[in-house]
């Protein structure tokens, strides 16, 4: 058992009014598992991703990833654990503006605290990343410089660079085209089925949805499962 | 890629943003840094020139005692005379120990290579004690005839003749830099070779001098060391009629008290330069941070940890007052350099440059003064990004 959730509950006040963003959760995930979240907007499927990935505080109940109650960590292991272990993938284009591609898919090696790899690997890893995603031309290039898909590569090629078992990714393709939604489920496939990796996708897209081995519905920040292939 | 690479990228970010920041740092410091050296400069000049010149008192005709006072320090002593039997009867009061006169002749300018203001003075090398200890090189014998030494600032070789008043005069030997016009610019001969110039000038200079034949300027005195200068004053006025006598502490007085007024108006604006830029930083890092908080949420996301972000936030602020603190010194120095004479002149101020290891303190403090400002300044926004939670920042970014 990779993730293992138990009674998750996060709220927020807005206006003096109290909202269960995420409501009493429990459900666990195995490695290499593909799950779709879906509901609508507001139903706290964004707030759980956060919480799984150790970037918002729950108000009660356990995160367990691998053995590891994440919330219990302090900030420097928490990080520490977020930069080795999973990644996000936003519905935004997520790249620092001020940092070429290469540098933007080296930049999480930036943060990590051991160096097993030398500069010159992570480079070579993070040219090898952007040529499989048909970036060949594009290491000096500015996110300025690049259109929305071709950013959303980046991103995504970002998020492997420090080999994670994990990959939440939030609305991964909302602004794209469908080509270029097909292209990052492509990606997004390869690397379940041949690295392994565990990927908790966040999603309104029927397509994305459905390449799912397991589809949760968050309803008013409860969850359900409503489907398993 | 490390945490200063990211910070370096940050501030080439806006360039023009970053450069009002580091011109308004380098305002600051320039200005610390040329207050600091101009202050210690005329304080050495001061200390120095006091301790050099070795007199307790200097007396001089009664009724022009202010005017002396002030020329000596920083302009040219005024050509005023006494008759000079003055100096025997200062010799033979209690608690004198030495007593040297000296007659100010009429300020000249010398044409050579360009026109260099000299001060004529004629000084007693038998008795004097406030104008050989300044010697560079020891000339190894008494001055003799026609001969002379000379100031710094008067741009002529040993050996070489000068003219005044028709008569040649060679230069036996120069003085030291000492920051005080009267002695910088000073011609310094016998009074044997004075009263011979002042004479031939009647027949071979265009301006003659008119100086009477038994006269002097000053006698400096030094006293005893159990007779303390104010003491020393009294006795001289009562004993002595028709002269005054300056204690060298007043002259020191009235420049520190000169020295005070300019330190006030460097302090002043120092110090509201100072508030000002401290608040520019804080408020232009406020918005840096409220305009990356997606960024930064993003940074968190990727791993950083809170001292990851509060340290990239703050070493931006770190290597913008660097640079701006060496800016500034180099500004300040180069304006400095440029504005020394006329500015000391506005106040009646000797100067000299201090020496290399304060020049070097003066830097190093005011660039730690600046990164202090700097991190000072970027503290609250640095600490306020770096609590923030991961989620939070990317939800508010967008």
């Amino acid at each position: 058992m990779m993730i293992d959730i138990k009674n998750l509950t996060k709220t927020y006040k807005v206006d003096g009014q109290k909202i269960n963003a995420v409501d009493n959760v429990s459900f666990t995930c195995s490695k290499g598992e593909y799950i779709s979240v879906v509901g609508h907007s507001g139903s706290g499927k964004s707030t759980l991703l956060s919480l799984i990935g150790g970037l918002t505080r729950p108000d009660s109940g356990d995160i367990v990833i691998d053995g590891t109650a994440i919330h219990s960590l302090n900030d420097k292991a928490l990080s520490d654990f977020r930069n080795k272990k999973l990644n996000f993938i936003f519905q935004f284009a997520s790249l620092i503006p001020t940092l070429t591609a290469l540098e933007n898919v080296m930049l999480p090696t930036a943060f990590s605290a051991s160096h097993e790899r030398t500069k010159e690997d992570i480079k070579k890893e993070a040219v090898r990343f952007l040529e499989t995603v048909g970036l060949s031309g594009k290491f000096n290039a500015y996110p300025a410089q690049l259109s929305g898909g071709q950013q959303r590569r980046v991103a995504i090629v970002r998020s492997f660079i420090n080999n994670p078992d994990i990959i939440l990714a939030d609305e991964p393709t909302g602004d794209l085209d469908e080509d270029t939604e097909a292209e990052m489920i492509k990606i997004f496939k390869t690397m379940n089925k041949e690295k392994g990796l565990t990927f908790i996708v966040v999603t309104h897209s029927s397509s994305i949805a459905n390449e799912a081995k397991r589809v949760l519905k968050m309803q008013n920040g409860r969850l359900e499962e409503i489907g398993q292939q | 890629m490390k945490i200063p690479y990211l910070a370096i990228k940050n501030i080439r970010r806006k360039p023009f943003r970053s450069i009002a920041l580091i011109l308004s740092v380098a305002l600051v410091s320039g200005l610390l840094f040329a207050g600091a050296i101009s202050m210690k400069g005329v304080l050495t000049s001061i200390s120095l020139g006091a301790k050099r010149l070795g007199a307790d008192l200097m007396v001089v005709p009664e009724g022009h005692e202010d005017k002396l006072r002030t020329t000596l320090i920083a302009g040219k002593p005024s050509p005023v005379y006494m008759p000079s039997d003055v100096l025997g009867k200062v010799r033979k009061i209690k608690g004198i120990k030495q007593a040297s006169p000296q007659l100010f002749i009429k300020a000249a300018t010398y044409s050579c290579c360009s026109d260099v203001d000299a001060i004529l003075i004629a000084f007693d090398p038998s008795t004097d004690f406030t104008v050989s200890p300044w010697l560079k090189e020891a000339i190894g014998r008494s001055l003799g005839k026609d001969e002379v030494l000379i100031g710094r600032s008067i741009p002529v070789e040993r050996g070489e003749q000068m003219t005044f008043y028709g008569r040649p005069l060679t230069v036996a030997g120069y003085l030291s830099d000492t920051g005080f016009d009267y002695i910088d610019h000073g011609v310094f001969m016998t009074f044997e070779t004075a009263r011979d110039m002042i004479r031939q000038s009647k027949e071979k200079a265009a301006a003659p001098l008119k100086i009477a034949e038994d006269s002097i300027s000053t006698v400096l005195v030094q006293l005893d060391p159990d007779v303390s200068p104010e003491r020393g004053a009294v006795f001289v006025e009562y004993e002595v009629k028709g002269v005054k006598a300056i204690a060298s502490q007043d002259v020191v007085g009235a420049v520190k008290a000169q020295l005070l007024v300019l330190l006030k108006i460097v302090l002043g604006v120092g110090f509201a330069l100072w508030v000002v830029t401290l608040v520019l930083i804080t408020v232009v890092f406020s918005m840096i941070v409220n305009e990356r908080q997606r960024e930064i949420g993003i940074l968190r996301s990727l791993g950083a940890d809170k001292q990851s972000v509060f340290s990239l936030i703050t070493l931006e602020a770190l290597i913008i007052s660097v640079i701006g603190g060496s800016v500034g010194i180099g500004a300040g120095g180069i304006v400095l350099y440029l504005l020394k004479k006329p500015v000391m002149a506005a106040f009646k101020l000797p100067y000299l440059w201090p020496d290399n290891v304060f020049i070097t303190i003066a830097g190093a403090g005011t660039v730690l003064v600046s990164i202090i400002t700097g991190i000072a300044a970027v503290f609250y926004p640095a600490f306020r990004c770096s609590r923030m939670e991961p989620y939070e920042a990317i939800r508010k970014g967008e």
